[in-house]
Formats: structure tokens, C-alpha cells, sequence
């Protein structure tokens, strides 16, 4: 996967100071957040349904070879075929070749995160065909040739006012002469464009929000309605999804379904959840003849059986998100990865590097209301310690910190000279020159970065064990 | 109030309270021993390992914690005025320790035997404070504690026994930005989110903000001092310890 | 091949024989089985308690729903709501229903294109999420319904299921998964500018949902 993580540093910055993308963040925290509390609120069985999910995945996990075959078989018997993809390079070759295979020219697109991953639109449009996305957030950034920076809502970064331009820019050339404002109306015209293109698509690529193994069923949850028109309309449907996604019955998929908008936004569900088996049947009166799924590896096997199994379980609700302080800080074009937030943090070292990745774990206080609201019970601060760990392993990390660290523990280890080190550091800090009424405001070096943005206390006249030891206490 | 039988509990003092704020050691013991119980304190302590664990230095961090567990499993209880350190000794050293076959059992005993100070008090000591005088108040729910050892009610129960009306900040479990070593490694970040917490603090109207971690204390009071904001900031041991006539007055 | 490298990874990594039949007996039992997991209290709803927990969730889900003693009572509300000059395009199952309505108002529907009203039936509804199941199969298309700019969907008051593990249930006892099932709970919308609500994003901007049956 491609990635610009190491550009972090420098595309946070830019983030803290963009007006636009603070004040879209706010309305993210404020609507998504506080939308999901309230859901929750409502549902006292939410809390068992979690434990039911997360026992789900990991049961699937532990069995997935078997139960990808059994999704594979039941695809194939309902007139489906499956196609595998050990990598992004093997996935957009399969993709292009079925396209051209029905010597297609236009195709919509409904939103899949895995298709932002393997970067398959600009794949496809290289070679000649037209792909659009209809999501209408995946719509309006694909105008803008941006990447999403929510994995539900992707142009959440956007104002209003920003979307209007890009509409009058783009929409011209198709004959809408005016500029709208009003957000209703955006959306109205949008509806438009896009039913144009719905109606004149050769073919529709989707992703999954799951896969059914007993049915080899596709379960697609959207509030547009565009997965319907993208994958019903044309003759053609492509199906690209991860691996991890498959789940064993109906009636898991059922608790799923519960879980997923409610954890992305309060809602009890989405308005519509489309469970898609095969191709056009005899007697159906729309559907398309071709049907076909791409089960993508790129990476997610490797992660079976060690440290970050776990992860596997991610629905993509964006909870995490939704509640990450950094995330709600930087937004998430700053993550430099088309997964973001706490599962992104945890995810992209993985399918990309961990060297190009290695700010996304450490930028995180490991507050853990990641974890507290992941409806699958994923332990994202244990999982982001663990790149820090392999970070120091493969010093990815500076030297400095490495060093840093491994001398404060020997200090832990050799009490009588951290105890001298202590009380020299207690005089130095309560003598300090840049202070004033007892706050010290500019400290050197890394303790720099403390006082950038905000004073020091100066420490009280001895230490707590010289405090101790003058009033008589005695240490056993 | 006095339990029937005095026991015995050891402090661990944390390396922030030791270096930075040692009052807010001095206003645990008093608390614990006008709750009826005696005080020691183990010689050999610096850190809990917490900036080892979170910093990919796991192999110090379970060092560390072999330390800690060799120097405190020698009293019934451990007390600790901040719930990062208690999570790390209760929460993160039976998972650091399990491959350890000596230590496993250990590490969980100890566990068994480990409070937060406020946790101690109402669910150990069954502690009532007495009445303090304290006005506009708010309080911050410190991360670690919160989401490792469940701390919300604990400090709110002994502070409205204390006669402490609470006014909540808005947002009481969002973070604060400290992080350890993340509020120097990623500076702007972090100071995005104290300022976040300190709007919060200044829109309830309260003059004193109350926590139980001193690393979230500096960091906010430090942000409230460089903008010229005049609330003060308080572990809530401090603000209970004024209610105990032999302790002395909590000054600034 | 990739198939066979990608199975092989998986159960090297899981520490796993392909061919362990212990492992395949747990997961085709699974699957035979289709034990059902937790369901909340508002999904096992009977009689009126179901019923007001279908209408109160679909309503707040922007649908408009009215419960009708009959087919003629339908016929009445529909009329009522279609604006003045737009006509009705009916799915094969709504007319097999025997529903009379003036013949200048229908007009047949030209597959893949955009029409103003549609009036289709459905396969059942859903107490628990309000919403209704629309299935392809010989007497609906799912695209005339989602072409719409209004979607009018008859709805049997006995047809009003309490959960989706109960539409699970009728769907194997009706020989399996159609090609598209869908579970539709109020009109399309989207929070995509500005996280703002808007309906008519791509689906219908009016869902309204007729039960027929009247309670009480």
C-alpha cells in the first residue's frame, strides 16, 4: 500500500493550522461521537452483542482457510467466480482484465476501502475506462483528486462551500451553468449526474462490508442507495474485498449489522443493507449475468498468528476515529494513509512499512477510548505498544529515546543513585533562572518541547524521600 | 472515621510525586492514617515501568516490574495516589510477568493487593472524609485510571461526602494530552488537546480542578498558567487532606 | 497458484493441517446449525407490541407509515399522496395484488430508466429496525424501486417479522437467498457534506410504507 506517513510531522502541523478542516473536525466529534452514546444509550444489550461479535471473528479466524473455501464453493454454485489476489498488483490485474474482458468503457464504483488500499480507480482509468465513484463523499473527493480522510465519511475534511466549487468546476462541461450553496440542492444535482452515469455503466465494482461463508452471500450497507444502482444496473458486478471479512452464517451477520452503524453513528442501521448472491437468476427482471469476487490477501494472512491477529476483526465502523483526540486533532489526511485513526495506526505499518509508518503508533497517548468503544473488542493500545516495541527492535526509533529509556530503567534498578541523581535534579530545577512565581517557562532540549507550549511547576524545596527522611520517617 | 482493626499499607510514591509534588505523598498517608491505617514506605522505589512499556522498551518494563513485585509483595496492601501507576502494577504486570513461571503468580497476587488511592478508601477502608471548604470545582477523569481500573465514581464519592459540589466538564474523559513522553514528542498534538480540555475547564466557572494523576496535573495546570488562566489545579488527596485538622493547609 | 499460496499461508500461520476434519466438522456444524446469537428485547416483539415497534422505528427513520384495513384503502392513501400530474409505475407482485387505481395514473415502467413513483410489494418487514425487505425475483425488480424518486411498498401487517433472524427463517424455508435481498429502513439519505442529513442522495426520497390489516 502506498503511503506518505513519514510525511507526518509536517502534514500535522499543517492540519493544526488549517480553519477549514478544525471546524469540520468539530462537527465530526459533535455528530458521530455524541451519535453513538445516544445509540448506545438505547440498546442495553450493546455491550453482549460486542462479546458475541468479537467471539465471531475470532472463531472465524481460527478457521479461515475452511470457511473462505465454503464462501468460495457457495459463490461458484450460485453461478459466481471467485478470483484470489495475494497482492494490490495481482488484485487490479484481475480487475482490469474482467473489465476488459466485456470490453467495458464506463464504470461506477460504490465505496470500498479496499479499493482505496490497492489504489484501483487510477489503475483503471489509465487503461482507458472511465470509473466514477458514486459514493457521494467518494464522489466529491475523486473530483478533487484528493484521498478520503474518514473510512466512512470521506470528505468530511470539506466544507460546504468547498464542495460548491468543486460542483461548478466540474459539472459545467455537463451543462450545470450554476453555482449552488445550498447543501440540499448539491446533493440534487449530484443525484442527477450520477443517475446518468448509473444508467450508462458497463460495469460496477463494490466492495463488502461482509461475506456470508453459508450463502456466499455479499452484505453491502450504504445510506445512498448507490449500492443498489452500482451493482444491479450493469452486466457486470466485481466484488473486492479483504479476506478477513467473511463471517460463518446469516445470523452472524445479523449481529454484525447491529453493530456497525451503531458504532459509526448512533443509527440502529443504515438505510439500506443489501445481501447480493450471485448473478441474474431466470426470472429475475434486472441483475447482471457476470458476477465476480476478489478475495485479497495483501498482507492480512501474515498478520494470523501473531501479534496483531486481533486486528483482523475490524469492521471499518471508524468508531475508533470518531473518539481518538489525534485524530480529532490532525484529521486524517495528516495519517498519510487511506486508513487513519487508531486502526490505521495499527493497520498501515502492516500493509505498508513500518519505516515509512513509524510516527502513526507513537502519535497517540494511548488513552484507550479507541478500545473502549470498538464493537469487536480490538485491544488498539496493547496493538500500537507493539509496533513501539518493534520499533526499538529494528531502531526505528531515535537512539536517543532507546538510550533514554534503557538508562531510567537502570536507574529504577540502582535506587541509591537515582536518589542522588533526583536530589541534584530537585536543586537545579528549583534554583531555574527562567521562572517566574514558582513556573518555570523554557526548559533546553527534548524538555523543550514541554515548555513550547506551556510552563513547568517548579518542584518543592526537597525531594519527597529528603521530605520524608527530615520528618522523621524511616523507609522499610 | 477508624477501622476497627489498624493494617498495615504500603505507598508507592510514584517517581512525578517524588520529584515534582511530594505534598500530594504527605496528604496520602494522612488520609490513610486518619482512615485508620498505618503507612510505610518501601525503600527501593523509583518507577512503576510505565515509561519502558509505552515506550517499545518491554524487556526493561518487565524488569522493572520484577523489582517492583519483589519490593512490595511483602505487605498486604499498596496504595498509590495515581491510577497510571496503579493500572501498570495491576493491570500490565500480570500480562508483562505471564511467561515468567516465578513470577506469574506473583505478579497477580500483587495485583490482588494493589489500590488506587481512591479505590482504597471507599472500597477497602469504606473511608468517609470529613467536610472541606471548597467552592466551583471540576474534575478531570485521568485516562490510565479510568479505562484500566474503572476510577470515575471512587474520587466523585469521597468528594461528595467531603461536602465538594462538582460542576462536570463536558467532556470529563477526553484526554488531556500528557501521554507521558508523547506531549514532548508530539508537541502540537498535544497541546491542541490541552487547550481543548482547558475551554472545558474554563467553561464550567470553576476555580479548582480536581484529578488523581500529576503527570495530567502539570500538564494542565501548566497550559491554565501560560495563558494567564487563574484556576488552580489539585490531586484530590490535597483537597480532602484539608479537612483533616493535624494536616496543614495546601497553599497556592 | 494463488489460491493454493494464500490457503497455505493461512495455515502455516494458524499451525494448521488442510486436510484436519476436526476443524471442518466444527465450522460445517456452524453453519448447519445457524444458531441464532444475542437478540435485543426489541426484536422478539409479538402483536401490538411488534407493530408499534415497526411503525415507530420506520417513522423515525423518515418513512411514512399508514396502517389501512385493505387493499381500497391503500388504493385511497396512495392517490392522496401522489402529487397532481406525476404517474405510477407498478411492480408485477403490486399488480397481482388485484389494486385498482385509475388507468391514466400507471404507466409501465421502461427498465434502466428514471421514473417519479413506483409501487411494489414486499417480502416481509422488520419490527426491530423498521424496515421492510424488498427481494429480486420474477414479480419485483429492484431496480424499478430504487429508480424511483418515490417508492409506495404494500405491507401485509402478518408480514411484519420480529427481527432479521426471523427473515432468515422464511428465507431457507422459501428455497434460499434470492440474487439481491434487501433490507430498506426509510429513504435514501446521506452526512456526507458537512456530516448534515439529506434525503434523495441516490435511492427513493420518499419511502411510503402501507400496512395492510389494520390492528385493533
Amino acid at each position: 500500500m502506498d503511503v506518505t506517513s513519514q510525511n507526518f510531522i509536517p502534514l500535522t502541523e499543517a492540519a493544526l493550522d488549517d480553519d477549514n478542516l478544525q471546524e469540520a473536525l468539530k462537527q465530526l466529534s459533535g455528530r458521530l461521537a455524541a451519535g453513538r452514546t445516544a445509540g448506545v444509550a438505547e440498546l442495553p444489550e450493546f455491550d453482549q452483542l460486542r462479546v458475541d461479535a468479537r467471539d465471531i471473528k475470532n472463531h472465524v479466524l481460527q478457521h479461515l482457510d475452511l470457511y473462505l473455501d465454503a464462501f468460495a464453493r457457495q459463490v461458484e454454485r450460485q453461478g459466481g467466480t471467485v478470483h484470489w489476489a495475494s497482492d494490490e498488483d495481482e488484485a487490479r490485474q484481475i480487475v482490469l482484465d474482467l473489465c476488459q474482458s466485456v470490453n467495458a468503457k464506463r464504470v461506477t464504483k460504490s465505496k470500498s476501502m479496499v479499493t482505496e488500499e490497492i489504489n484501483l480507480v487510477p489503475f483503471l482509468e489509465s487503461h482507458g475506462l472511465e470509473t466514477v465513484e458514486t459514493d457521494l463523499g467518494e464522489y466529491i473527493i475523486q473530483l478533487r483528486g484528493e484521498k478520503p480522510s474518514h473510512i466512512v465519511a470521506p470528505a468530511v475534511h470539506l466544507s460546504k462551500e468547498q464542495v460548491s466549487e468543486t460542483f461548478f468546476e466540474h459539472h459545467r462541461k455537463l451543462g450545470y451553468n450554476e453555482k449552488i450553496t445550498d447543501r440540499g440542492a448539491l446533493v440534487a444535482e449530484a443525484r442527477q449526474v450520477l443517475r446518468a452515469k448509473f444508467l450508462a455503466a458497463d460495469v460496477g465494482i463494490s466492495g463488502a462490508n461482509f461475506l456470508v461463508a453459508e450463502t456466499g452471500t455479499i452484505v453491502l450497507v450504504t445510506n445512498e442507495g448507490n449500492a443498489e444502482l452500482t451493482t444491479a444496473l450493469p452486466n457486470t458486478h466485481i466484488v473486492v474485498t479483504g479476506i478477513e471479512k467473511i463471517v460463518p452464517t446469516l445470523e452472524d451477520v445479523s449481529t454484525f449489522v447491529r453493530i456497525l452503524a451503531r458504532s459509526a453513528l448512533g443509527a440502529d442501521i443504515s438505510a439500506y443493507t443489501s445481501f447480493i448472491t450471485g448473478p441474474k437468476r431466470a426470472g429475475d427482471p434486472d441483475g447482471p449475468e457476470n458476477f465476480h469476487v476478489v478475495l485479497l490477501d495483501n498482507g492480512r494472512s501474515e498478520m494470523l498468528g501473531g501479534d496483531f491477529q486481533d486486528m483482523l476483526r475490524c469492521i471499518r465502523c471508524s468508531a475508533c476515529l470518531n473518539h481518538c483526540p489525534v485524530y480529532l486533532s490532525v484529521g486524517g489526511h495528516a495519517y498519510g494513509s487511506v486508513y487513519p485513526g487508531p486502526m490505521g495506526a495499527v493497520l498501515t505499518p502492516q500493509l505498508a512499512t513500518l519505516d515509512a509508518s513509524k510516527h502513526l503508533a507513537n502519535a497517540s497517548s494511548l488513552c484507550g477510548r479507541c478500545e473502549a468503544v470498538c464493537p469487536v473488542m480490538i485491544p488498539l493500545p496493547q496493538l500500537l505498544r507493539q509496533w513501539r516495541n518493534k520499533e526499538s527492535e529494528q531502531k526505528l526509533n531515535p537512539m536517543g529515546m532507546r538510550w533514554g529509556l534503557k538508562l531510567w530503567a537502570w536507574l529504577g534498578r540502582h535506587h541509591t543513585v537515582y536518589s542522588l541523581l533526583a536530589v541534584a535534579a530537585n536543586q537545579v530545577l528549583k534554583r531555574w533562572p527562567r521562572q517566574a512565581n514558582g513556573f518555570i517557562h523554557k526548559l533546553p532540549a527534548l524538555a523543550g518541547a514541554w515548555t513550547q507550549h506551556r510552563n513547568l511547576r517548579q518542584p518543592e524545596q526537597g525531594t519527597f524521600s529528603q521530605q520524608y527522611r527530615k520528618a522523621g520517617g524511616r523507609r522499610v | 472515621m477508624r477501622s476497627a482493626e489498624p493494617n498495615t499499607v504500603a505507598l508507592f510514591v510514584t517517581c512525578l510525586i517524588e520529584n515534582m509534588k511530594p505534598a500530594i505523598a504527605f496528604d496520602t498517608i494522612a488520609l490513610l492514617e486518619d482512615a485508620g491505617y498505618t503507612v510505610v514506605v518501601p525503600a527501593n522505589q523509583v518507577c512503576c515501568g510505565q515509561p519502558n512499556l509505552n515506550g517499545g522498551d518491554r524487556d526493561n518494563a518487565i524488569a522493572t516490574a520484577q523489582r517492583v513485585v519483589d519490593e512490595f509483595l511483602r505487605f498486604d496492601y499498596v496504595v498509590i495516589p495515581s491510577g497510571s501507576c496503579g493500572g501498570m502494577l495491576k493491570h500490565h504486570y500480570p500480562e508483562l510477568l505471564a511467561d515468567n513461571s516465578d513470577y506469574r503468580d506473583k505478579s497477580t497476587r500483587l495485583a490482588e493487593r494493589v489500590f488506587e488511592l481512591s479505590q482504597f478508601l471507599t472500597e477497602v477502608a469504606d473511608y468517609t472524609p470529613s467536610v472541606v471548604n471548597c467552592e466551583a470545582v471540576t474534575y478531570h477523569d485521568a485516562c490510565a485510571g479510568l479505562r484500566e481500573l474503572d476510577i470515575k465514581s471512587a474520587p466523585r464519592q469521597l468528594l461528595n461526602q467531603a461536602g465538594v459540589a462538582i460542576s462536570e466538564l463536558q467532556e470529563t474523559e477526553s484526554c488531556c494530552g500528557f501521554g507521558g513522553t508523547f506531549c514532548v514528542k508530539y508537541p502540537d498534538i498535544s497541546a491542541a488537546m490541552t487547550e481543548r480540555k482547558v475551554q472545558d475547564v474554563l467553561s464550567t466557572g470553576a476555580n479548582t480542578l480536581v484529578m488523581g494523576d500529576l503527570g495530567c496535573m502539570l500538564n494542565i495546570e501548566g497550559k491554565l498558567h501560560r495563558d494567564g488562566h487563574g484556576v488552580r489545579v489539585l490531586h484530590y488527596a490535597e483537597l480532602l487532606a484539608t479537612g483533616i485538622s493535624t494536616r496543614t493547609k495546601v497553599d497556592n | 497458484m494463488t489460491k493454493q499460496s494464500i490457503m497455505a499461508t493461512i495455515r502455516q500461520r494458524l499451525g494448521v493441517a488442510g486436510d484436519d476434519q476436526t476443524r471442518q466438522q466444527t465450522i460445517d456444524s456452524r453453519m448447519a446449525l445457524h444458531a441464532k446469537n444475542t437478540r435485543p428485547a426489541i426484536g422478539v416483539l409479538d402483536g401490538a407490541a411488534r407493530l408499534d415497534q415497526f411503525a415507530c422505528s420506520a417513522k423515525r427513520k423518515g418513512a411514512s407509515v399508514t396502517q389501512v384495513n385493505d387493499i381500497a384503502a391503500a388504493t385511497a392513501v396512495i392517490l392522496a399522496t401522489l402529487p397532481a400530474g406525476s404517474r405510477l409505475c407498478l411492480t408485477s407482485a403490486a399488480s397481482a395484488t388485484g389494486i385498482e387505481l385509475p388507468v391514466e395514473l400507471i404507466e409501465v415502467w421502461n427498465p434502466k430508466t428514471s421514473l417519479e413513483n413506483s409501487l411494489s410489494t414486499c417480502f416481509c418487514g422488520v419490527a426491530e429496525t423498521g424496515s421492510l425487505v424488498v427481494r429480486s425475483d420474477a414479480g419485483n425488480s429492484i431496480t424499478q424501486n430504487f429508480l424511483a424518486d418515490r417508492h409506495f411498498v404494500l405491507l401485509p401487517e402478518l408480514d411484519i417479522l420480529d427481527s432479521m433472524e426471523s427473515v432468515w427463517s422464511r428465507v431457507r424455508e422459501q428455497g434460499g437467498m434470492p440474487r439481491d435481498l434487501t433490507l430498506v429502513s426509510g429513504p435514501s439519505s446521506t452526512g456526507d457534506i458537512e456530516m448534515r442529513m439529506e434525503t434523495g442522495a441516490h435511492g427513493p426520497r420518499e419511502l411510503h410504507i402501507l400496512i395492510l390489516g389494520g390492528y385493533g
